[in-house]
């Protein structure tokens, strides 16, 4: 079975970007653009990974990362945060939150799919 | 990524970045107004740093280059490093404007920087301490090295779990390397005083013999090398000769052991009666042990492991624990002990049965999520255009049902027919309620709020007020009021000219302003509100008003009227001077407006889309320039009505209404003919007349008139029969017919017959000029 990945973004064009990407390599690849939609969707299905921007409105990519923990079924599960911000104390905010990795913008198809698999294992 | 994908990811990228650009337009001129609100600079930031992201995704590099330095600033404010000046504003809006520009160059933009990519750098460069450090990425060293052999010390964090890491994947991930020996280390395991499932409290010590560079090794700890301790020694490779691949067997036994000892632990535990952590440790255990065993190669010991998994899955999803489990978990572990001691190569015959491990990786979904993301989708207006013309068609085929009905009741002797025009006129209102219906989706799909326009006007006015040196605020209310897509699309540019002309010529100066004794700061209000199937939207400034006689001066002083001309006006008229192509008050021709173009753009825009622009003005007060626009164009309501053997059609939202007038008291007074309607004294006008049909069918001593609602006034327009209403889809004519003012359009009726639909807008006003510029004699009251 295809493994799932919730790609979490405020901009369509990096949902499009992830899901284009991802899908073509086998993935099954739902999408939600801000934080508090994702939790909604992580909440109705269970998801392999996710994968998720930092700055969001609505609720952050941090404070989903939180979120996503604290439910019994993603205390294990990997979450990527895909972000341009690659100063290292967002790292490290990311890391203390729970963030399995990161990712950062701009990637080519290839840097994602590395990824993905790595935290796929 | 292919190039289809490229293509596809651009073009939604630039909806995506005029969306952005527009919002980071308006979030900026509220920042400069609440220089320390926290949620704005947080606005404009994200803005900019989705632009910046999102760009270089899709390809944009120069773009996003280019944002990433005005980003920068942005986030030094966010820092509360700097603080928002209007200066500063007024730079980041420039750069809006630039990355537009760049926007539209796209992925084939140069590397030359444009003028005012210069300009937005140098002004922004004051607020970073450094700059133009070139932001590229440096490319990691690619050495090109003959196989090396690398220890490894790998001491997880005891909390690893949580991030969604499972060290086992590491370590397998390094398997990808090359020649690897594994040894685990379970001391801490065996010596914690509590166990818990949940942690980690193994560690591994790792040997790889590898061509990859010292980077690649690195990279597979790049998550997790700042919260575990990860060791790696280049060993020579004289050295790594001494290891041999027969302690690799120990190694992995050792390591299987341990969970062994853990499952035992794990099985008593559940036998105490703490089900939930004895099957976590179970759990844990048995995983670690199908990792061990993949990382060894071992595919006896990893396929024994797995059955040892599935047996507790069956528990963990609601199966039942007994007695009878337990053994057979014993048992499972026994023969897992026994897969472990024989050779690797040998899969064992409980493990060639299933892959329980896949069960494990792929927990099965409970249910599946829509991939539907956003809310609201974009539709190509070509498209929706076609669906909207199928509506109006089928509204328009549905009205031949009921006069159908009507001729087969005719025709009917007997009963059976009968029955059937009844069933005919049900169908007939069904399909009715279908059109009705697809009619209104669709032309919801078309409405769109007028925000789409009004958003860009506080940047305008604001610019406008630096320009020209004055205060103006801009008030902007309705935005929510909806029309049509193409008027949407195509009310811009004359609302921009109104309120251009009223920033530069009706607000006052700051002097000027003072010396009234008005308020310093100048008024422009923007508003939009529905009026029945109409759409008006109001400027309104407080600023000098018009003045009528100095209009009508300037007109006659250009040449753009005779004096006859303006000396006939009424107060509106003279200030439709304005209106008039060629026409400016003021000598001085502003960067903003006065170079005479622009307001005719205002009246000819607004009737392209059939609408009416009236103007009030108050010489020190204000003026209001009122625009009507229908809501829709497309489908509307008319009535039929015939004229002189012909039949026509006048649209229904310019008729006040409809009544029968004797004919004895219609009156010519200068010319004029004219007649009382319920109590108010129209000017009338003959529809035969005006459209050249010939003299009226019939004499008749009561006329037939319908009260027409038209920008330059009302008029009554008679007509001789009214023949019903009808909704009608209006198509534009084309060729030689498309340059008759007295028509908008022509409509297909329910019995496929065309016919014209009358310009009752402008019939009036047209029929004047006519009178005014040709001299004719006055209408004649047909006999």
């Amino acid at each position: 079975m295809a493994k799932k990945i919730l790609a979490v973004d405020d901009s369509a064009t990096m949902r499009q970007l992830l899901k284009m990407t991802l899908s073509r390599s086998g993935y099954e690849v739902v999408e939600a653009e801000d934080g508090a939609k994702a939790l909604q969707k992580a909440s109705a299905a269970l998801f392999d990974l996710v994968l998720s921007d930092i700055n969001m409105p609505v609720m952050t990519g941090i404070e989903l990362l939180r979120s996503l923990r604290k439910l019994a079924q993603y205390k294990f599960t990997p979450i990527v945060l895909v972000t341009t911000e690659s100063q290292p104390e967002k790292k490290q905010e990311g890391k203390a939150a729970g963030a399995t990795g990161w990712i950062v913008k701009p990637f080519e198809p290839e840097q994602l799919l590395a990824v993905v698999t790595k935290v796929l294992r | 990524m292919e190039l289809g994908d490229l293509e596809q990811l651009q073009a939604s990228f630039r909806h995506e970045a005029a969306d952005l650009l527009i919002d980071l337009g308006g979030a900026l001129l509220q920042l400069e107004q609440e220089p320390l609100n926290a949620e704005v600079v947080n606005r404009v930031f994200r803005a900019m740093h989705t632009l910046k992201g999102s760009g270089a995704s899709a390809g944009f590099r120069r773009l996003a280059n280019f944002v990433h330095h005005v980003e920068e600033v942005f986030n030094r404010i966010r820092n509360q490093q700097l603080q928002s000046t209007p200066e500063l504003i007024d730079a980041t809006l420039k750069a809006c404007d630039c990355c537009e520009m760049l926007l539209e160059l796209g992925s084939t933009a140069s590397d030359t920087p444009l003028p005012l990519e210069i300009e937005v750098l140098a002004a922004i460069r004051p607020f970073l301490p450094e700059m133009d450090k070139a932001t590229g990425k440096t490319q990691p060293a690619k050495m090109a090295s003959g196989p090396a052999r690398y220890k490894i010390g790998f001491r997880p964090n005891r909390e690893i779990f949580f991030s969604g890491t499972d060290p086992a994947s590491l370590l397998l991930e390094l398997t990808d390397l090359g020649e690897i020996e594994i040894r685990c280390d379970t001391a801490d395991l065996l010596h914690a005083d509590e166990f818990d499932p949940e942690k980690c409290y193994l560690c591994w010590e790792v040997c790889v013999e590898t061509k990859q560079p010292e980077d690649a090794v690195r990279a597979v700890f790049l998550f997790v090398e700042d919260d575990c301790e990860v060791s790696i020694e280049r060993e020579e490779p004289a050295a790594s000769a001494r290891t041999e691949s027969k302690n690799k067997d120990a190694r992995f036994r050792d390591a299987a052991e341990q969970c062994f000892t853990a499952l035992g632990f794990a099985l008593e535990q559940c036998q105490s009666g703490d089900e939930k952590q004895g099957l976590g440790t179970a759990h844990r255990a048995a995983q670690t042990l199908i990792s061990a065993g993949k990382a060894h190669g071992h595919a006896g010991a990893t396929a024994a492991a797995g059955e040892i998994l599935a047996a507790i899955l069956v528990v963990q999803q609601g199966g039942i624990l007994d007695a009878g489990w337990l053994l057979n978990v014993r048992l499972l572990i026994e023969a897992a002990r026994i897969a472990v001691g024989a050779p690797a190569a040998a899969p064992t015959a409980i493990s060639s049965q299933l892959a329980p491990t896949k069960a494990a990786e792929a927990p099965p979904a409970p249910e599946a999520a829509t991939g539907a993301a956003a809310a609201s989708i974009r539709v190509d207006a070509v498209k929706l255009d076609a669906l909207m013309r199928l509506a109006g068609e089928l509204l328009v085929a549905r009205g031949a049902l009921p006069a159908f009905a009507e001729r087969v009741e005719l025709i009917a002797r007997e009963e059976s027919p009968k029955s059937m025009a009844k069933e005919m006129r049900d169908a007939g209102a069904k399909v009715s309620r279908l059109a009705d219906d697809l009619q209104a989706t669709v032309m919801s799909i078309r409405m769109m709020p007028v925000r789409q326009v009004f958003q860009r006007f506080p940047r305008l006015v604001r610019d406008l007020a630096r320009n020209l040196d004055k205060n103006i605020e801009l008030h902007v209310s309705g935005e929510e009021t909806e029309l049509d897509k193409t008027v949407i699309d195509r009310i811009g540019d004359p609302l921009t000219h109104i309120i251009r002309n009223a920033a530069d010529h009706g607000i006052e100066s700051k002097a000027d302003r003072a010396q009234k004794g008005k308020s310093a700061v100048g008024r422009i209000d923007l508003s939009a509100y529905t009026r029945g199937s109409t759409v008006v939207i109001e400027v309104k400034d407080d600023g000098k008003g018009l003045d009528p006689a100095k209009l009508k001066r300037r007109a006659v002083e250009k040449g753009l009227l005779s004096e006859s001309a303006v000396a006939a006006m009424d107060e509106e008229a003279a200030f439709k001077i304005i209106l008039v192509a060629g026409f400016s008050t003021v000598d001085k021709v502003t960067d903003v407006s006065g170079r005479g173009v622009g307001m005719d753009v205002v009246r000819n825009g607004v009737e392209a889309l059939h609408g009416a622009v009236h103007i009030k003005s108050e010489i020190g007060k204000g003026t209001r320039f009122r625009i009507e626009l229908p809501a829709s164009l497309l489908v509307s309501k008319a009535i039929r009505v015939a004229v002189s053997g012909h039949e026509v059609v006048l649209p229904i939202d310019t008729i006040r209404n409809m009544v029968k007038i004797p004919k004895s008291v219609v009156r010519t007074v200068q010319g004029q003919q004219i007649a009382p309607v319920r109590g108010t004294v129209f000017p009338m006008l003959w529809l035969a007349h005006a459209l050249s049909f010939g003299r009226m069918e019939e004499r008749r001593a009561e006329l037939a008139v319908a009260i027409i609602e038209a920008a330059s006034g009302p008029y009554g327009l008679v007509v001789d029969h009214f023949l019903g209403e009808v909704e009608i889809v209006v198509k534009p004519l084309n060729g030689v017919l498309a340059k008759v003012p007295e028509y908008v359009g022509a409509a297909i009726m329910g019995d496929g017959k065309t016919v014209l639909v009358v310009n009752t807008e402008r019939l009036f006003s047209l029929q004047r000029s006519a009178a005014v510029t040709q001299n004719d004699p006055p209408v004649a009251l047909p006999h």
